[in-house]
């Protein structure tokens, strides 16, 4: 494996340059974080020390990965602040809050809704009557947010309902996500739509697994990598068939396809990475190829895009933006930096205020332009654009499958 | 991916500068961008040539600039493109309201953040120092508890620096900070860019300001451009100065958000987190980079190349093993000294040039790669900044400079 | 003129003189170190900080083999502050003699060594970055030890016994009457004073400038000072010391130390022992020998580089270098050489300082009619700070640094810089985010009557020695620091110089391995402090 893919290795090319910190949001928005490089790369090297010693604000950090964006020398920061989080949880397990349970695990919750009779409703009910009643609160949840609700159906119940035209030759199989999977399953299914236009049969895997990101966040990485090594076996499985893989949250994708890596370097995990795709990144390919079904938007409606930090972490622009305005869509990024939800991060009670001051040039922004939606591919930031703005929010492959609708 | 006209490799102030003076050609420009350029080390002020190859100060840049040896960037690029690249900066700023002073022909005078003079070409309003030269007082604002500043160490050496004639006074302002980390100047701007923060602090400034006075702050009248030191000045009623500062620096941040803004303005594509990592050539022409992101590499066409990926503190030059010296997307020819007597002063602050710090690309006067033979390599791949052979910028207060007038003249060929 | 006295006086503040001390003290003589510098600045700073297991010696010594297990073992008993008490590693690569193994373990079982085979993949698996070339692996109780902290906690030891030390003060001569040593004459190298202080007893403990001492009364004593290079690399790269199995040689030693490693170690024979100057040779060399153990070292970030010099006595005759005794010798220069007053203590090794010191004053003691026994292996250097010190410190300290500053200041210190933690909440700042160093050690340390540049502060507090050497705490040490200097001592520099000389010797390290990520580094300090900073002053 090479040096530079390896989380604890890279910590050694920090030359404390302070980049990381120029740009952190959340440095910006909380004077308690000391910032990327202090935590994650400088707490690194002193992994000698003594179990008692840590450092305090390593909870602070949202991993929003705005510092790996910046650092000049390939450093990854936020991983390595994730590592040591682990480390310390690891050490201190009676740390960890009811929120960094319920939040971390929310798909063994959506898991247990299903199996139970309107399990989904009664939960949405319960969620209802319990913010009303600010019990969130109590759960170190943040009382002022709405938390998602469960779908009635589930995206994978939903795939099953799905008729996909026959005779379809070429196959990928779909990584939904817990997100788009339980609280969102619409974009699933304009994914599936977009895919069936192109020529593609869009295969499902129960065996797949919530990718493992906000269990990393809440610092329980036994199980994500127990996440990980299930996921990377499928995906090797598929590779082996050629089927490439293919996510619509950019949160899900940054993960099988780098995070694994940096934080358990194993041989296999770079190894299906390299079958794992974002859906516009693979659009792309196949514009890029000539093979993208050809379409063109008459409509002038205007919308504002946000891309989320996870993608522009991968390193390919924004891919959705280019791809809509090549079919005519009047889309402009905002460009606002990030917008505080990071995940599960802006659900915390004590991230709230960190969490929407970092998003409010986004918000200001949205505000601002007068758009009719907003497009973002990451259902948390869409969240929270929802609830920091008025603006109605949408998946770019959602309005690229209306475009095909046309 | 659509081809571009032109692709900049490097999103540090040539690089920006470089994609803003070819989109104003009317090129289709992609910007590959990695890491953050310099911007929150260097202060964000326009060192043309502040030292000559003796150490002297130089009072004309550009007299001196003409005057520079042959394997200077500076010669290569030649005084007039150097002063066109001067207005077109000062027209970019101006234009996004934050306007620079200086020109070619006289330096400007930095107050550092440890209280020596530094010269400079071009820097913000807010950090003019010669104001302290014709003052009766100086007086020197520290704020509490802020790191990196320490206001009696820069009153101690300004005060060597201006002579003992003046009278110096340090006032404390205390930003009532509550935070749990260490208080940077950023924390200190992004206070003093809140109503409540300014008010504070002018209140507790204001009985030290007054006629014939200069107040010298840290680097830390917002974030924003000149706004606060705009209104700040209205209501001291006396010229207020910033020094330079330890990253991260403020200023280099609010010229990078201009700069930036400026590109936005232009169409510019920008790819973050994008790093070159090698080039598809054809014959001697470079047809396409390929740069990523995690796992795949994209491919970004392109009828021409700007080569902006900075020295060996930004990666754009490397040198794992003495003498192995590389551009590393490219290969282009590098000139490099690698000789043990000769490649390190022995003295960190030396009365001459560092050798390793001259290592670069090997250029000719349209700024491409040469062999050694003067033959150029690339026909359409131009190199700007740090990754110029031929100069120690450190030396010299020459950085941006050459990063300027080189970025002009690469995007105009 | 005579301003001071002492029945003993040790001339050199490095290992075997504060052990010296140390011992002296402990058994009721009074005794004055005198160092021409700062504490610890020669060869005791200046080697890979490991503390023998005996094992490198196993075959070739089996003498100096038991007796560096024997320090060994007591060494982590007094010394907990200043131990890291890891454990080691032998390690045999493809290409390395076979041969060598089965002696070895021999003579490891013969000095009391224990040694414990472990397959390819425990070792493997305890140190991820060993090559694949590995072939053998045993484990051996090595340690790392703090050659800065032992020497002053050994210091601060002998002060509570009564023991007196003088830094930045140089013997320039020695005073014979009547054929004995009747004093001393010093100057102060701060304030260029000149004085002489009466002993009756002087002890040559000056390490490779022994010779020169030696010379000062007329004698001759033969020390080929012996220079090793060593490398510092950013990280640990293991866990574990890590030996190459085999005969002893150059770079095959690597010992993890804090948060660094350090990879030695060359021998080259020197005729001044002032020269610690590293040619680009030499560094190749340990870094071939070194990839040998770590394939990847070679991407690893070299922090700087730094050489010492051995005090190697050389019999008549004799030749230097790596074959030259680790022993020690004790020359009593009334027997010899007929001075009366004066005796040297020549040689030996890091690890085995305390039994050094207690042979020697063994023999020295009785001259001034004591017969108290040597008590140094009984007492801790430094009474450690209480776990419960350190809990209530937790809720002051800026950061994860509790343990690392409670090592550093010992229990009379660390009370003290929590206290102004507590007290003033500025005192917080973290003025070296890389070893993690508050404001307030670095006031407190800087108080201290031995610091007079940031430079000494650093010995004590190891700012400045991390990742970015010193880029970030150098501007803020010097002017926190340099103010206290200026209040205790006229005559001290000003911050602008103090803060150029910190970054200066900091730069020396670092000219020789100016490749790879380090010219990174380098461009960025250029960049803060001569761009930016413009430290070499405005209008020059």
């Amino acid at each position: 494996m090479e040096l530079e893919e390896r989380a604890r290795d890279s910590a050694d090319n920090c030359i404390a340059c302070t980049s990381c910190v120029a740009v952190c949001p959340v440095t910006k928005a909380n004077p308690d974080y000391r910032g990327p490089k202090l935590v994650g790369p400088a707490h690194n090297r002193m992994h000698f020390s003594d179990e008692s010693d840590y450092e305090d604000s390593l909870k602070l950090c949202s991993n929003c990965k705005n510092c790996d964006i910046t650092c000049p020398n390939g450093v990854s920061v936020a991983t390595l602040n994730m590592l040591e989080r682990a480390k310390y949880y690891k050490a201190h397990p009676e740390k960890h809050t009811q929120a960094d349970q319920m939040l971390s695990h929310n798909f063994q919750m959506a898991d247990m809704l299903k199996s139970i009779p309107f399990g989904r409703s009664c939960a949405n009910l319960g969620m209802s009557i319990g913010e009303a009643m600010g019990m969130m609160g109590a759960m170190g949840i943040a009382p002022q947010r709405k938390s998602p609700r469960f779908a009635t159906k589930y995206f994978r119940e939903l795939y099953k309902e799905i008729k996909q035209p026959e005779g379809l030759t070429k196959e990928v199989l779909f990584f939904p996500g817990c997100f788009i999977d339980v609280n969102d399953p619409e974009v699933g299914v304009a994914f599936v739509k977009v895919m069936n236009a192109n020529g593609y049969k869009v295969l499902m895997d129960d065996r797949f697994k919530c990718c493992g990101s906000p269990l990393v966040v809440g610092g329980y990485l036994d199980e994500a990598r127990s996440h990980a090594d299930s996921n990377v076996a499928v995906i090797n499985e598929y590779a082996a068939k050629n089927i490439p893989v293919i996510a619509c949250c950019t949160s899900c994708s940054l993960m099988l396809k780098a995070e694994y890596t940096e934080l358990f370097a194993q041989e296999e995990m770079a190894q299906a990475a390299k079958n794992v795709y974002d859906a516009f990144e693979f659009l792309t390919i196949l514009a890029d190829q000539g093979e993208l079904k050809k379409v063109q938007v008459s409509s002038d409606k205007k919308f504002i895009y946000h891309a989320p930090c996870h993608l522009r972490a991968q390193g390919m622009g924004m891919p959705a933006v280019d791809l809509l305005k090549e079919i005519g869509v009047n889309i402009d990024s905002a460009d606002a930096g990030c917008c505080g939800m990071s995940g599960s991060y802006g659900f915390h009670k004590e991230n709230y205020e960190t969490s929407m001051k970092i998003g409010s040039e986004l918000f200001d922004k949205i505000n601002a332009s007068g758009a009719h939606k907003v497009v973002c591919d990451c259902g948390t930031c869409r969240e929270q654009i929802k609830h920091g703005t008025n603006a109605k929010t949408t998946h770019p492959i959602q309005v690229l499958a209306k475009a095909y609708e046309q | 991916m659509s081809k571009s006209d032109v692709v900049v490799i490097g999103n540090g102030f040539a690089g920006l500068m470089s994609a803003l003076v070819s989109a104003d050609q009317g090129k289709k420009v992609t910007l590959l961008s990695y890491g953050a350029g310099t911007f929150p080390l260097n202060s964000g002020v326009i060192d043309v040539l502040g030292y000559d190859d003796s150490g002297k100060a130089v009072a004309n840049p550009a007299q001196a600039v003409g005057a520079v040896a042959d394997e200077h960037p500076y010669k290569k690029i030649g005084t007039q493109a150097l002063e066109e690249s001067v207005k077109f900066f000062q027209d970019v700023v101006a234009a996004e309201g934050f306007p620079y002073v200086g020109s070619l022909n006289e330096q400007q005078w930095l107050i550092t953040g440890v209280g020596t003079l530094k010269p400079s070409c071009l820097i913000p309003e807010s950090m003019q120092g010669s104001k302290c030269f014709e003052a009766s007082e100086i007086v020197l604002v520290g704020v509490k508890g802020l790191k990196d500043y320490y206001v009696d160490m820069v009153a101690e050496n300004l005060a060597k620096e201006l002579g003992n004639d003046k009278k110096y006074t340090v006032v404390t302002v205390d930003p009532h900070y509550k935070g749990a980390r260490d208080l940077t100047t950023k924390d200190v701007a992004s206070w003093m860019d809140t109503d409540a923060g300014y008010s504070d602090f002018v209140s507790q400034v204001k009985e030290s300001a007054g006629a014939g006075k200069v107040i010298v702050v840290p680097q830390i009248l917002g974030l924003k451009g000149n706004v606060v030191w705009k209104k700040i000045v209205a209501e001291l009623g006396c010229p207020v100065v910033e020094t330079t500062a330890m990253p991260p620096s403020v200023n280099g941040l609010r010229l990078r958000d201009v700069l930036l803004s400026a590109l936005k303005k232009k169409g510019i594509t920008v790819i973050e987190n994008s790093k070159a990592e090698e080039a598809v050539i054809e014959g001697s022409k470079a047809v396409a980079v390929k740069a990523g992101g995690e796992v795949r590499l994209q491919t970004y066409n392109a009828d021409k190349f700007i080569v902006a990926t900075g020295g060996f503190y930004s990666g754009g030059i490397t040198m794992r093993d003495f003498g192995e010296a590389k551009e590393v997307i490219f290969g282009l020819p590098i000139e490099c000294d690698c000789v043990e007597e000769r490649w390190v002063n022995k003295q960190l602050f030396s009365d001459k040039k560092q050798t390793f710090a001259k290592t670069g690309v090997r250029v000719d006067a349209t700024l491409r790669g040469v062999n050694e033979s003067g033959n150029v390599v690339l026909q359409n791949v131009y190199v700007a900044g740090r990754n110029l052979s031929g100069y120690d910028f450190c030396f010299e207060h020459s950085g941006n400079g050459v990063a300027l007038a080189s970025a002009y003249k690469a995007a105009k060929a | 003129m005579v301003k001071d006295k002492a029945t003993v006086v040790v001339v050199g503040g490095g290992a075997t003189g504060v052990g010296i001390l140390r011992d002296l003290s402990m058994r009721g003589i009074d005794a004055l170190l005198i160092e021409k510098l700062d504490m610890v600045n020669g060869a005791s700073s200046r080697y890979h900080g490991l503390l023998h297991s005996g094992a490198r010696y196993a075959v070739r010594d089996q003498e100096a083999a038991k007796e560096c297990i024997e320090e060994n073992t007591i060494l982590r008993r007094i010394g907990k502050s200043c131990v890291e008490a890891i454990s080691g590693m032998f390690v045999q690569v493809e290409g390395d003699d076979p041969d060598f193994v089965d002696p070895w373990v021999k003579g490891c079982a013969e000095s009391g060594i224990k040694t414990r085979e472990m397959s390819k993949e425990e070792a493997l698996r305890l140190e991820p970055n060993l090559s694949r070339k590995l072939v053998r692996a045993f484990e051996v109780p090595d340690g790392a030890i703090d050659g800065f902290r032992m020497s002053w906690q050994n210091v601060l030891s002998a002060a509570r016994y009564g023991g007196r030390y003088k830094t930045y003060t140089e013997l320039i001569k020695i005073n014979v009457e009547g054929g004995a040593v009747k004093s001393i004459t010093v100057r102060d190298n701060v304030t260029k004073e000149e004085y002489d202080i009466e002993c009756e007893i002087l002890v040559n403990a000056a390490g490779p400038w022994a010779g020169k001492v030696a010379q000062m009364a007329g004698l001759d004593c033969s020390v080929s000072p012996s220079k090793g290079t060593l490398i510092a690399f950013n990280q640990r790269i293991s866990n574990r010391v890590v030996n190459r199995l085999r005969k002893p040689s150059n770079g095959d030693i690597f010992v993890p130390h804090g948060s660094i490693t350090i990879l030695g170690t060359s021998s080259i024979t020197i005729p001044d022992p002032e020269d610690t100057s590293t040619s680009w040779d030499e560094v190749e060399e340990l870094m071939k020998t070194g990839e040998g153990v770590f394939e990847h070292l070679r991407d690893y970030r070299i922090l700087r580089v730094f050489a010492g010099s051995r005090p190697l006595y050389v019999p008549k005759g004799a030749d230097g270098g790596r074959n030259a005794s680790r022993g020690f010798v004790t020359l009593d220069h009334e027997k010899e050489d007929g001075l009366k007053g004066m005796m040297t203590i020549c040689g030996g090794k890091f690890t085995t300082y305390r039994l050094m010191a207690e042979k020697f004053c063994d023999v020295l003691a009785p001259k001034l009619g004591n017969t108290a026994k040597c008590r140094t292996a009984e007492e801790d250097l430094v009474p450690a700070v209480s776990e419960a010190d350190k809990k209530a410190a937790r809720q002051y300290f800026p950061s994860y640094g509790v343990n690392l500053a409670a090592t550093r200041l010992g229990t009379d210190k660390f009370p003290e810089v929590v206290k102004t933690l507590k007290e003033n909440p500025e005192t917080r700042e973290v003025l070296c985010e890389c070893e993690n160093v508050t404001m307030a050690e670095v006031m407190r340390i800087a108080q201290e009557p031995t610091s007079h540049s940031v430079a000494d502060v650093r010995r004590r507090t190891r700012l400045g020695m991390g990742t970015c050497q010193g880029n970030y705490c150098a501007i803020r040490s010097a002017a926190i620091a340099n103010k206290l200097f200026k209040d205790k001592l006229e005559g001290c520099g000003d911050s602008l110089s103090d803060m150029k000389n910190f970054l200066q010797a900091r730069w020396k390290g670092i000219t020789p391995v100016m490749a790879g990520k380090t010219l990174r580094e380098a461009e960025m300090t250029r960049g803060m402090y001569e761009v930016l900073f413009n430290v070499n002053g405005g209008r020059r």
